[in-house]
């Protein structure tokens, strides 16, 4: 499955579109707990547990886009957006992770 | 034929059946209370302990049979009366003496309060209170007369990271001109938290609660090209020599407490044709 940002693919040509998939997924930030304790004395380090977090919520919404666009039976996703949306709360913060794009049919 | 007053009393049986139970556990413990004389610190505990009893009896059957809860009104018309009993008319029942003020009563006052009306109690804790604590704080910022300016400012360019040993610039477009691509890797991310910058002393920490943030005070640039380097790492691992349609994103996340901003980078990594002169 090929995944691209740009909305077309050089070179190749698109036979068939299926039209929009899309995956979500939910982090759950406890601000005490995660962002404030953990984050802040690994932040000058390589990764820390939130950056691990965010980046499976959005592995999880991508293997949800890719799902649908394999159950269409495309063979690749063009024009993928990533949205962060804060959902917000007082006491700890929920992050949707929103995968959005179009599933193709390409050819050589 | 329907009347429209007997469809609702149908409907609201269970609630006023709730309700009715409520109190009258409430007032039977209230009963008890005054019986066995369960005074702590010369306040009788009902005061406290029956709105709790009524509202909780009340809860508890209302969820059971009518489905959802009716607001604890039980408890409120428990606590009306034994107040009544207790400030007006003190030893009906048993003969005893009247409530006194002393600080003790005034405390359970405050605690029976909260036990009849909760939500109340608990909006003028924590919005009212909190809500003049930093308006009190905020004060001397106002005196001071600052306003604040909306700062706009050239942050250093982060294109100047790309891939070693190659010197394709990473661009936001789809097709750079002039070059073909041969492949398509796939998408590549990368994400960073901003560190905030560190504040030192007691006050400056509750001013910066108030005042509207400043460019300085995130260590924007350097999250950014964290994150634009861990994108290039990962589409360096995956074999790529360029990356395309390079979107920036922030998220900001945080509450009362605190907050972040998490700068993230999505792109697509590409293998340009080999240039053929």
């Amino acid at each position: 499955m090929l995944i691209l940002t740009s909305p077309t693919i050089q070179g190749k040509e698109i036979t068939k579109y299926y039209g929009l998939v899309a995956g979500d997924a939910l982090l759950g930030a406890n601000l005490y707990k995660d962002l404030f304790s953990g984050v802040r004395d690994v932040v000058g380090g390589r990764t820390s547990k939130y950056e691990e977090e965010l980046t499976s919520a959005r592995n999880l919404a991508m293997e949800s886009m890719i799902a649908e666009a394999e159950k269409e039976g495309a063979n690749a996703i063009i024009g993928t957006r990533i949205a962060y949306n804060n959902l917000g709360g007082t006491m700890g913060n929920t992050i949707m992770v929103t995968v959005v794009g179009t599933a193709v049919s390409y050819k050589e | 034929m329907s009347y429209p007053k007997n469809n609702w009393l149908n409907r609201k049986r269970w609630a006023l059946i709730a309700i009715l139970i409520g109190t009258v556990a409430g007032l039977g413990s209230a009963l008890i209370c005054i019986v066995w004389n369960l005074v702590i610190f010369g306040f009788n505990i009902m005061y406290i302990v029956s709105p709790l009893i009524a509202g909780f009896a009340e809860t508890f059957i209302a969820r059971r049979k009518y489905g959802k809860s009716t607001g604890a009104i039980s408890a409120l018309i428990t606590f009306i009366l034994i107040n009544v009993y207790g400030w007006l008319f003190p030893g009906i029942f048993i003969p005893k003496e009247p409530v006194t003020l002393s600080i003790i009563t005034l405390i359970a006052i405050g605690l029976m309060i909260q036990a009849a009306f909760p939500i109340m109690v608990n909006y003028i804790l924590f919005v009212v209170v909190v809500g003049i604590f930093i308006r009190l704080i905020a004060l001397p910022a106002r005196i001071l007369g600052r306003t604040q300016q909306i700062e706009s400012r050239v942050l250093s360019q982060s294109d100047k990271i790309s891939i070693p040993g190659v010197d394709d610039p990473l661009v936001s477009i789809p097709e750079p001109d002039g070059k073909k691509i041969e492949r398509y890797v796939g998408l590549v991310t990368g994400e960073a938290v901003a560190k905030e910058r560190e504040i030192n002393g007691m006050f400056n920490k509750l001013l910066k609660m108030i005042q509207p943030k400043k460019l300085d005070d995130l260590h924007l640039i350097d999250a950014r090209e964290a994150a634009i380097t861990r994108m290039l790492e990962t589409a360096q691992i995956l074999g790529a020599d360029g990356v395309v349609e390079v979107l920036i994103d922030h998220i900001s996340i945080g509450g009362l407490q605190g907050f972040a901003t998490i700068v993230t980078a999505t792109g697509t990594a590409v293998i340009y044709e080999e240039k053929t002169v």
